[in-house]
């Protein structure tokens, strides 16, 4: 990963004494407060540029916390490193009256490590201030100030980010010399921003915000960060440690980032001489670029270490080769070198990857990557690597980095390219099930499932089939959606290949599958698929409706039923069209057996916001037809 | 406060050295080892730890004790997932400016390749260290060239001030331990306890004595062979009961012709210190302050249950609990301020406030679910981290903790679930069962007809009382009517037409919702038939034990009781052409029970379902049983009921 640019930042104020009264909760506008938890009082942003590699960030904002749920307010975090100073940091407290309560001293601000879960180590710490208080309503103040020693990323605001949570005035500046002026791009603004000069002589421009009510996001609709009402900022020129570049551009900012790779594509003369070993007697690229990518998988691993620079720069090829180990820029640098050596020509990519990741914005050049993989242009497509893992299937971009923008590194600078996205052919989830079933309603059952796709990765499937039986058998255990069963044997099957798949085999006891009552049984022949999910109501819908995954289920699932027993009531079949996908069931009865066959397929898109009650009831209908039963009787 | 270091003099200067030796000569690798694909007691593992050796002594100066750690682990990497043990971290104490410190670190990964043996020693540049918080730092390292097939060795000591707490030693980790060994080296006038937990055996447990530039030392020696990867199962406390360790305190330390100076002593003496503490017992007698307020709760209140009630409920209602669990109260005044504490500031308030209010009462030590068990044989004050009040009255003990404002005062926290607590008192010093009668209690109640459309309409009312009301309460309050009930429609994906809530806020009795319910979606028509479910809600659609086996006990905290209840109207020109049978289910000794009772009036079904967890910890023996008892209420739930056309 690349080392997270943006801080959380969020705050100013002139200096306060304890006596005065501040923020009392009398003076918040009565419709501010109604359905929130928390009201943003004031919010101050003040960016300011000094010169190419220094910059102040100042803030202060203070908010009023009516209950519980806004807890999450009560505390400031602030991110820190050897590049970004803290030059000073207050938090105070006051209650319902504006009465101050607390401040907080030097020794009560926490102090730690910024772990962010995967990084072995980095120079990443965060300061801590927590204000939480026993009893509501109360208000916290904090006020920061952070020096930057480079000039790369600029703070952008969002006003308001959550929902129950109103805004009651805030402001946003940029602040700079005319020749470093940076670029900005808004998203919701109405109001044109102002601008001025300091007394410097410097160049301000202001947004400013007033009375904002709170947001409500709906369900299966766009990205959050795509409806809020949003600032963006970057810099042109800028400088980071002693690298020189200029964001004006893709290209321009493709260069930069040429400019950190400069010469770490090195490799020693040994490797290189294995590399052509490997590959000289293949024929097509991509039988190349297999056995290079497999090469580098088995050589080395997934450690994260960020510091300074070597948070945008890869640690050199020779030195991954030495030791092992890298980070994705590191693992990414040095499997295009390698390729290189192959007779490959490859290019570095940079992502914004995450499962939920809101697209690039790709008309704004600026810093908005997390990621790093690598694109090898073939014949036809594009062969697409990541490489920081040593079991991803060759060429696979899974939900973590595929089907969005991303900016490939050329030797000219920067493009915007796209990832490969999977279709609903692609994506399928296949069953064949054959349930035998005995008469007091117990059941064996042989069960064969390929997952396909996007599919390979459901509930973590595509690292649970590279691990241990141990595993394996828990992801079984949680996947087989029967209300009771064993499991007698199982088996995994691993297919790498350019879409790849995993086939589950298991043998089931299904004791008491059937519900008796009487001279009945009961069995619902939605053996382990079933939707199980309602969108919740909304009567007011005003996003449209998006899907982003297209997929295919197929379940055939054949009952062998005993003699003694017959069919009272079958189901009838079901179909449902609808634009959100399309619904089948159908049920043959033949010699003993009730064969059961579903199909699903859902599609990708975007539909206008009144389908929504159509795409409610397309699931309500599913639904229903997942949980009927069918009915037997004893003959005897 | 916990142990306050105390100041020795000491009159010798002794090293005792490294007496012992690790199994394994570094870089020195079988070649079987290097070759192993698979570890055949275990085809799961990822990894395993080949050797993992440890040695702890004591340097004493002249006016300082030093502690010394050595390790020596080798490790081999199965397959990819087993990569990520070539990361490695080391937790290092801190306090103030005395840090420990890792020394002659020296780490080597060594692959196989065709067929002879390759060494890639740890660069510099892979290791870090940094401060962790305040008080630890860690300081890690990244293996160089780890593949699937690797062999990982390391050795380092740590050099520690930190000698009173001297280190445990864990046999057992998430992969398999082959070979795992320590050496405790303790100078004769150190004493200190030691325990062994989990449910391994030791291949050697023994103590020598050695003799160490003249001072007599006992040389403790633990070897584990083929410990298995620790795994977790669900309904568990907490990891740290079940791992095998061995567990050292601090017990006393006689130096020779002097007194023994008692460091841990005994329960008895850990009570009789509490009460004297300024920071503790006189804490509650103290405190006069709290006079006025106290009298002010409980002016004109005379039966003393009455009073503990009131001042319970300001204590719980005032002060908020911050979410640390500890024993210690801060200054109760600013406490009272702040209306916020930890779980010992509040609970001692509480107990000072009965005090001036003229109740007997008595604190009580405890251990949390999640801290561990407490072994009553080691007194060692670390084994807590929680404490609650114990007041008196009539001869009767009531166990009273005011952390949560959403449970009564006659409810202690599911937390505290755990055992036995000790008793701090002058007189009725001892351990305590830390029960309650309380169990996490659903009662459904519905009254519904079914039409001839197979819809089903009437009222459902639920009520939830002990541990199933605060986190009812807590959402309610917080979430609001409206969002509450919208959830109940989303998860029961029924038409609420309207809704009722009563004893929101009176914790005493159950927290009740009662719905107005249609249900289009329930009920289903067959041919000239409908057959329905008459479980609308509590019903256990899923058995929770999914894994055939188990290898720790089960906990469920606490007992809990589901009960269902309704009465069911079938449509005008339908008879009842199947009924599920009544059922009763048992498990052995009372531990569980289950009533499914289904009778027919008319054109009125009742149906009375009781499910009942009676004990809260079940023992590994008893999970085959408790599994198929799971199974057959799943089964049983889930029958339907047909009804047919005249």
């Amino acid at each position: 990963m690349i080392k997270s640019l943006a801080f959380t930042i969020a705050l100013f104020t002139t200096a306060a004494t304890a006596a005065d009264i501040k923020y009392p909760v009398s003076a918040i506008p009565s419709e501010l407060k109604e359905n929130v938890d928390v009201i943003i009082r004031s919010e101050e942003y003040v960016f300011k540029i000094i010169s190419k590699s220094k910059a102040l960030l100042t803030v202060k904002t203070a908010y009023t916390i009516l209950n519980d749920r806004g807890k999450r307010y009560s505390s400031a975090v602030v991110g820190y490193d050897k590049l970004t100073k803290i030059n000073h940091f207050d938090a105070a407290a006051f209650d319902a009256n504006g009465k101050q309560i607390k401040k907080l001293k030097s020794s009560e601000f926490y102090d730690q490590s910024a772990f962010d879960g995967f990084s072995l180590y980095s120079d990443n710490r965060i300061k801590v201030a927590s204000l939480a208080q026993g009893f509501y309503p109360y208000t916290v103040e904090f006020e920061y100030e952070l020096e930057f020693k480079y000039l790369f990323f600029i703070p952008g605001y969002i006003p308001l980010y959550s929902e129950r949570t109103s805004l009651e005035k805030a402001s946003y500046s940029l602040i700079y010399p005319k020749e470093l002026e940076p670029r900005y791009k808004t998203q919701n603004v109405t109001n044109a921003p102002l601008k001025t000069q300091t007394a410097e002589g410097l160049e301000v421009i202001n947004w400013s915000f007033k009375n904002l009510m709170p947001l409500k996001f709906e369900s299966h609709g766009p990205h959050k960060e795509e409806l809020v009402t949003k600032i963006s900022a970057a810099p042109s020129s800028f400088s980071y440690e002693g690298y020189e570049g200029n964001m004006n551009s893709w290209d321009s900012f493709g260069q930069w980032i040429n400019s950190l790779n400069k010469n770490r594509d090195v490799l020693p003369s040994e490797t290189i001489q294995k590399i052509k070993e490997l590959t000289s007697s293949l024929k097509t690229t991509e039988e190349k670029t297999r056995a290079v990518y497999h090469y580098m998988q088995n050589k080395t691993r997934y450690v994260s270490i960020q510091l300074g620079i070597g948070g945008h720069q890869p640690f050199e090829a020779q030195v991954i080769d030495k030791t092992g180990y890298g980070d994705c820029k590191a693992l990414s640098n040095y499997t295009v070198a390698m390729l290189a050596a192959a007779g490959i020509k490859a290019n570095y990519v940079l992502i914004k990857a995450g499962e939920d990741e809101a697209d690039l914005i790709s008309d704004f050049p600026s810093s908005q990557f997390n990621h790093v993989v690598v694109a090898v242009p073939n014949v036809k497509d594009t062969i697409w690597l990541e490489c920081t893992s040593q079991t991803n299937p060759f060429g696979y971009m899974g939900s973590f980095t595929g089907d969005r923008k991303a900016l490939m590194i050329t030797e000219s600078g920067g493009k915007i390219v796209r990832t490969p996205s999977y279709k609903q052919i692609h994506n399928v989830q296949s069953r064949f099930a054959e349930v035998r079933m005995d008469k007091s309603g117990n059941a064996t059952a042989s069960v064969k499932t390929i997952y396909s796709g996007l599919q390979y990765e459901n509930d973590g499937l595509s690292s649970i089939v590279n691990n241990g039986p141990d595993d394996q058998k828990k992801w079984i255990q949680h996947n087989t959606e029967i209300p009771a069963f064993d499991v007698i044997s199982f088996s995994l099957t691993n297919n790498k290949s350019r879409i790849p798949a995993a086939e589950v085999k298991t043998e089931l006891t299904l004791n008491r599958l059937a519900t008796v009552s009487g001279k009945r049984m009961f069995i619902t022949p939605n053996l382990m698929n079933r939707i199980g999910y309602i969108p919740e109501k909304n009567e007011d819908r005003k996003n449209m409706v998006i899907r982003r995954m297209a997929y295919t289920d197929v379940d055939t699932i054949v009952y062998r039923i005993p003699e003694e027993i017959y069919p009272e009531f079958v189901p009838e079949p079901v179909k449902i069209n609808s634009r959100f996908g399309e619904y089948e069931v159908v049920y043959k009865l033949d010699q003993g057996r009730l064969i059961y066959i579903r199909k699903v397929k859902m599609n990708k898109g975007e539909f206008p916001a009144d389908s929504y009650n159509e795409f409610l009831d397309f699931y309500k209908s599913m639904n229903k037809a997942d949980n009927v039963k069918v009915v037997f009787v004893n003959k005897t | 406060m916990p142990f306050r270091l105390f100041t020795l003099i000491f009159i010798f200067f002794v090293s005792i050295g490294e007496a012992q030796k690790s199994p394994i000569k570094f870089g020195d690798i079988p070649m079987d080892d290097l070759k192993m694909t698979i570890y055949a007691k275990d085809s799961s593992a990822a990894a395993i730890l080949l050797v993992d050796y440890g040695e702890a002594y004591l340097n004493v100066g002249t006016n300082n004790v030093q502690m010394t750690i050595e390790r020596h682990t080798r490790l081999k990497i199965l397959n990819k997932e087993g990569l990520k043990w070539g990361d490695v971290s080391i937790l290092l104490r801190q306090s103030g400016s005395t840090e420990e410190r890792v020394t002659s670190l020296k780490a080597s990964t060594y692959n196989l390749v065709d067929g002879k043996i390759v060494e890639s020693k740890l660069d510099k540049k892979g290791i870090f260290k940094e401060k962790f918080n305040r008080s630890f730092n860690q300081q890690k390292f990244t293996m160089p060239d780890v593949k699937e097939g690797s062999i990982i060795e390391y050795s380092y000591n740590i050099s520690s001030d930190f000698w009173t707490l001297f280190p445990n030693w864990q046999f057992q980790h998430k992969i398999p331990t082959r070979w795992s060994e320590y050496w405790a080296m303790i100078p004769d006038f150190f004493h200190f306890e030691k325990y062994m937990q989990g449910y391994l055996s030791v291949a050697v447990g023994e103590v020598k004595s050695t003799n160490a530039g003249g001072l007599a030392v006992n040389a403790h020696h633990w070897v584990v062979k083929d410990a298995p990867a620790f795994r977790e199962e669900p309904f568990m406390t907490s990891e740290e009961d079940f791992i095998a360790r061995i567990n050292f305190a601090l017990s006393h330390v006689t130096f020779p012709g002097q007194v023994s100076r008692e460091i841990m002593g005994s329960w008895a003496k850990l009570n009789k210190d509490l009460l004297e503490d300024d920071d503790f017992g006189r804490v509650i007698d103290k405190s006069g302050f709290l006079k006025d307020i106290t009298a002010n709760i409980i002016a004109g209140v005379t039966d003393p249950i009455k009073k503990i009630e009131a001042l319970h409920r300001f204590v719980a209602n005032t002060i908020e609990w911050d979410g640390t669990e500890d024993y210690y109260p801060g200054d109760l005044k600013k406490i009272l301020e702040k209306k916020k504490g930890t779980s010992g500031d509040i609970n001692v308030l509480l107990a000072s406030m009965l005090d001036k209010a003229g109740i007997a009462v008595d604190m009580v030590l405890l251990s949390t679910r999640s801290h561990g068990f407490i072994r009553q044989s080691y007194p060692m004050v670390r084994q807590f981290n929680y404490i609650v009040c114990a007041a008196r009255v009539d001869g009767k003990v009531i166990l009273l903790d005011a952390t949560e404002k959403h449970l009564p005062y006659t409810i202690i926290p599911d937390r505290c679930l755990n055992g036995q607590g000790l008793v701090i008192s002058k007189t009725n010093h001892g351990w305590i069962d830390i029960e309650t009668k309380a169990k996490a209690k659903t009662v459904v109640n519905a009254n519904i007809k079914i039409d001839d459309n197979a819809q089903i309409s009437g009222i459902v009312n639920f009520s939830d009382e002990g541990y199933s009301a605060p986190d009812l309460r807590k959402k309610y309050v917080i979430d609001g009517e409206e969002e509450f009930t919208k959830e109940v429609k989303n998860k029961t994906r029924w038409s609420i037409s309207k809704s009722e809530f009563k004893n929101v806020n009176d914790v005493d009795k159950p927290f009740q919702q009662i719905h107005e319910v249609s249900i289009a979606e329930h009920a289903s028509a067959m041919g000239d038939g409908i057959y329905f479910n008459p479980m609308l809600a509590n019903q256990i659609t899923e058995n929770p034990f999914k894994e055939e086996t188990r290898i720790y006990p089960i906990d469920y905290g606490a007992p809990s009781e589901k009960v269902y209840m309704c009465k069911i109207e079938i449509p005008e020109g339908y008879k009842v052409d199947e009924l599920p049978q009544s059922k009763v289910l048992a498990l052995p000794q009372n531990g569980g029970r289950f009533l499914y009772n289904m009778t027919q009036n008319g054109n009125v079904v009742n149906l009375t379902c009781v499910f009942n967890i009676n004990k809260s910890l079940f023992a590994q023996t008893e999970y085959t049983i408790l599994r198929e008892f799971y199974n057959q209420v799943v089964a049983k739930q889930a029958e339907q009921i047909v009804l047919k056309k005249l």
